[in-house]
């Protein structure tokens, strides 16, 4: 137990470490375009946009960074036990630049519960989720752009056994991890329809059932 | 007037609420359907059973009979996962009958997706009883 702390602890002081000197090299790159740093002796604060100054920092950002909310309705089909499901995402986050992280709710619903048709075992199967989803858009070509993320929820694979009609019973759940990469086209204003491949595969505990490759497409 | 419409609405409701499925986090009941228990595989074909069990999943009782008896002992059962992976799984199983004797096994499901369940084989004291699945 002691022993497990001390990695965690070592693990969370090294990734401390990168965030910080990663936040470094960003200030020391961007100092002479971007953001300079305030003089020590800087006494006409008052001549700042108060709205963009930064007293934390002491860093006056020259240009702002786009940051918006940002939800989306996605409809997706994934390939399991081979066959198609018809699913739905629906997520709300923050887009910061090219980079958007949002929660997420999944829903799959199976047409042939464990790719079977015939109803002797179990009679219905749906597949939800919950998450959080990293999306960076890597590529921009005029209107065109390509985008890739990656999505870790925790899912929950719902069984109606035959003997007990209208009751799901939950049967696999654990940790969901589905990378992906989308193609996109800018339309109107922020409205990006976009259009993508996934792999999704159960991180732990492992379940081959839920492994599969699937499309997915942005309604709004 | 207005009364009755209520009632018929709370029925009408009622129904309603009976169609929205529910969701459990429990795993299914499996030990659910008749089970029989034939002496050799010339009895199975044939379907002359020895001993037959039905289990109802939602009251959790069961019957079983044996060929030539005519009494049919009754009472409910519990059970128990030591291990579960849809079309296959083992724990323990207790039958409780209504005389007051009771029989506790360890026992094995297997059943397909397709085909549903093949057969129950309860253990008891190192001696296997295959049931296999009556549509």
């Amino acid at each position: 137990m002691y022993g497990t702390m001390k990695k965690l602890a070592m693990i969370l002081l090294m990734v401390l470490f990168a965030v910080s000197a990663y936040a470094d090299e960003i200030i020391e790159a961007e100092e002479p375009s971007g953001i300079k740093i305030e003089e020590e002796s800087t006494n006409n604060r008052s001549s700042y946009d108060p709205d963009t100054y930064d007293y934390t920092f002491g860093l006056i950002p020259t240009e702002e960074l786009d940051i918006y909310f940002a939800s989306h309705l996605y409809m997706d089909t994934t390939m399991l036990y081979g066959y198609p499901t018809i699913g739905a995402t629906w997520d709300i986050g923050l887009g910061v630049d090219t980079v958007t992280i949002a929660a997420y709710v999944k829903y799959a619903h199976f047409f042939k519960p464990l790719g079977s048709g015939t109803g002797n075992l179990y009679i219905a199967e749906e597949m939800t989720e919950i998450g959080l989803s990293f999306k960076v858009r890597a590529y921009e070509l005029g209107r065109f752009n390509v985008s890739f993320g990656i999505n870790t929820g925790w899912y929950q694979q719902w069984l109606m056994h035959y003997s007990s009609a209208n009751t799901y019973s939950l049967v696999n759940n654990g940790l969901m991890i589905r990378p992906e990469a989308s193609i996109g086209w800018n339309w109107i204003g922020r409205w990006n329809m976009e259009i993508g491949l996934f792999y999704q595969t159960p991180l732990y505990p492992t379940y081959e059932g839920y492994n599969g490759w699937g499309v997915f497409i942005k309604l709004v | 007037m207005l009364f009755s419409l209520l009632f018929i609405g709370c029925d009408d409701m009622k129904s309603l609420m009976s169609l929205i499925p529910k969701f459990e986090s429990s795993l299914p009941n499996v030990i659910s359907g008749k089970f029989a228990y034939y002496e050799n595989e010339t009895d199975q074909s044939q379907r002359i059973y020895t001993e037959l069990y039905e289990f109802d999943p939602i009251n959790r009782t069961f019957t079983h009979s044996v060929a030539g008896e005519d009494e049919e002992r009754k009472g409910s059962y519990t059970y128990a996962y030591s291990d579960f992976i849809i079309t296959e799984c083992n724990g323990f199983l207790t039958l409780a009958y209504e005389d007051g004797t009771s029989a506790a096994y360890a026992f094995k499901y297997e059943a397909t997706a397709v085909g549903g369940p093949v057969s129950i084989t309860l253990r008891q004291d190192n001696v296997d009883k295959v049931l296999i699945f009556e549509p």
